[in-house]
């Protein structure tokens, strides 16, 4: 587990989804953080699916690079209930953080 | 093949008839799935309409990250159902709006954070554990603004706060829309804040449907509740009116109490004068209530003792709505003394009708005692009609069924339920010319204003909608149905054939 103190204050568990942080004041502060952390482009990564005109969607990804000792990055993953399909089972979003 | 989408839009799916190699653009070629057309859109940008035909969808409609502003319109019978997923939708639905589509049996309706819910409008939500997921941001959830839509069986709770929230001619039926499980125990919210309630049917007997505070905005205008559906409210004021000072809540002494409609089992603090419409003033601790602003939350409304809704039902009380039971036709005409109704707008979305159930009875004219004629049909253990085991379909021939007086047929339903989603469907199977491919929930009618319908031709149409029929004597369920000119179905004497079909791509 990595409990990690983001530079607004507040602290978030990097194992856990973004939006299912503990459900305390001191993790409260984390989603504003993320928020911000998306507001910067967004990049798409895909992986070939079954029609060859229409890539899936594997992730999707904020990268916030303002910051002096740690970049921070949000990644939206997209799992489906089989590989040869499109219909999706579940997503998460979490964030980590990386030093420069 | 033709897939007889009656709306026009940018990516086309259809569960039964579709196919993810499709480029989905095209109505004849549509994708299988939703998350294909989803993918599709967010390549193409944002303000795409999505058209969703008939059929059973068990996917989690994912966003992202990705902003939207589409549209997800149901043409037709459309159940975005959950079997083996957790979370209906994912990600940023934020700008998003879900046009006549059924959720049904999630454990969450909505994952991530808060106000990004969609609008909803015409759509069904049945069996869901709970509308938002509480784990949100601070634990508030916000509500998204629901219009003509039906709840059955759904709860929310372990929020801390709920806010905003506007529903407009719904009908909430053992539901309940802030922090109280169904049977009316558990925590109640203290901080539900500005929900409006307009034109609602409030359906939660002996149990709760909201709690909060009474000055936070929220009301409702135009209502009508069930006998013994309570509003429970936060206020220390009113602590000393608890009945008994027993804990009706479940939250402690700082629930100060609650109101019912209509007689009651126990003392609340007002009831609800059928009359008028106002309060009971009468009621000993009316001017407790009053003095913590609970009476300026109400405006027009009224209740009933129950609900039964399958009035009118002929030949069977053991009607058993299973998939379609989330629409149910509502004929007290006490419905319909709330003033919110425009005459437009039915309260609740709900128009009297008539129901038949299963039921051997020489009343019944979906029964063979009735006049009916089964072709590969049996009686169900489950409740209901049943395809023979050795059929590949079967159908009713319903008897002649006489109305009394011509009348404009609103539309025509059916509950239907089936293990094998998407294999399976009440549609025709008719032959010639018009033996395609089901890709709506059809059935075949015959009608007219003499009692014997023998000379009358079945056409046609599409179960839970308008029945209409075109210029060239077309039905609206029928493929061939052009939409361009049609008119309205007005008949006394029906008479209905329906099918339950299993083999839904081969030919008769």
């Amino acid at each position: 587990m990595a409990i990690v103190i983001l530079p607004n204050g507040s602290k978030i568990n990097t194992n856990l989804d973004i939006y299912h942080q503990p459900r305390t004041d001191e993790y409260s502060g984390s989603i504003d953080f993320c928020t911000e952390v998306m507001q910067n482009n967004m990049a798409s990564v895909f992986i070939p699916g079954p029609n060859s005109d229409l890539p899936k969607r594997d992730t999707q990804t904020f990268i916030d690079t303002s910051y002096d000792t740690y970049n921070y990055k949000i990644v939206t993953s997209f799992h489906y209930k089989k590989s040869s399909e499109y219909a999706v089972s579940a997503t998460q979003t979490k964030l980590t953080r990386e030093e420069k | 093949m033709a897939n007889h989408f009656k709306f026009s839009g940018d990516y086309f799916v259809s569960a039964i008839g579709g196919n993810d190699s499709n480029a989905g653009t095209d109505p004849s070629a549509p994708f299988k799935t939703i998350g294909a057309a989803v993918t599709a859109a967010q390549a193409a940008g944002d303000y795409k309409q999505i058209i969703i035909g008939t059929g059973v969808y068990q996917e989690t409609i994912a966003m992202g990250s990705a902003y939207g502003y589409h549209t997800f319109q149901g043409d037709g019978e459309v159940y975005v159902e959950g079997t083996g997923n957790t979370f209906a939708l994912t990600g940023y639905h934020r700008l998003n709006w879900f046009k006549n589509i059924n959720f049904l049996n999630w454990t969450f309706q909505l994952d991530t954070g808060e106000q990004q819910e969609p609008q909803y409008v015409d759509c069904g939500f049945r069996d869901i554990i709970q509308m938002n997921d509480y784990r949100q941001r601070y634990n508030n959830a916000y509500y998204a603004n629901y219009t003509n839509c039906t709840f059955e069986g759904c709860g929310n709770w372990k929020t801390n706060e709920l806010e905003t929230g506007t529903y407009n001619n719904c009908v909430l039926r053992n539901s309940n829309t802030t922090g109280l499980i169904a049977d009316g125990s558990g925590i109640g919210r203290n901080t539900a804040n500005a929900q409006m309630f307009n034109g609602c049917i409030l359906d939660n007997p002996n149990a709760f449907v909201w709690s909060g505070t009474p000055d936070q905005g929220t009301s409702f205008k135009g209502c009508v509740f069930t006998a013994n559906t309570r509003v429970a409210y936060y206020d220390t004021n009113l602590s000393d009116y608890t009945y008994n000072s027993n804990d009706y809540m479940g939250g402690g002494a700082s629930y100060g109490g609650f109101l019912t409609y209509g007689p009651s089992d126990v003392d609340p603090i007002g009831i609800i004068d059928n009359n008028t419409g106002t309060f009971n003033i009468a009621h000993p601790s009316w001017s407790a209530a009053m003095q913590v602003g609970i009476a300026s939350m109400y405006r027009d409304c009224y209740y009933v003792n129950e609900i039964d809704y399958n009035t009118q039902l002929s030949g069977s009380g053991m009607f058993n709505n299973l998939a379609d039971g989330i629409k149910f036709g509502i004929s007290s005409s006490l419905m319909y003394k709330s003033t919110n109704g425009t005459g437009i707008i039915p309260l609740g979305g709900t128009t009297p009708s008539i129901a038949y159930g299963y039921e051997s009875s020489s009343t019944n004219p979906l029964h063979p005692m009735g006049g009916a004629i089964w072709q590969g049909i049996t009686t169900s253990s489950l409740g209901g009609f049943q395809i023979d085991g050795s059929e590949h379909s079967g159908s009713i021939i319903s008897a002649v069924i006489d109305q009394g007086a011509p009348k404009i047929i609103d539309n025509i339903g059916i509950g239907f339920s089936t293990t094998a989603p998407n294999a399976a469907a009440p549609s025709t199977y008719p032959s010639g010319a018009n033996n395609h491919n089901p890709v709506r929930y059809q059935y075949e009618m015959r009608y007219g204003n003499a009692s014997d319908l023998s000379s009358e031709t079945y056409r046609i149409f599409e179960w839970g909608q308008k029945p209409r029929i075109n210029s060239n004597g077309t039905g609206s369920g029928d493929q061939l149905y052009d939409s361009g000119s049609y008119s309205n179905i007005s008949a006394r004497y029906l008479q209905l054939k329906m099918t339950l079909r299993i083999d839904m791509s081969g030919s008769l």
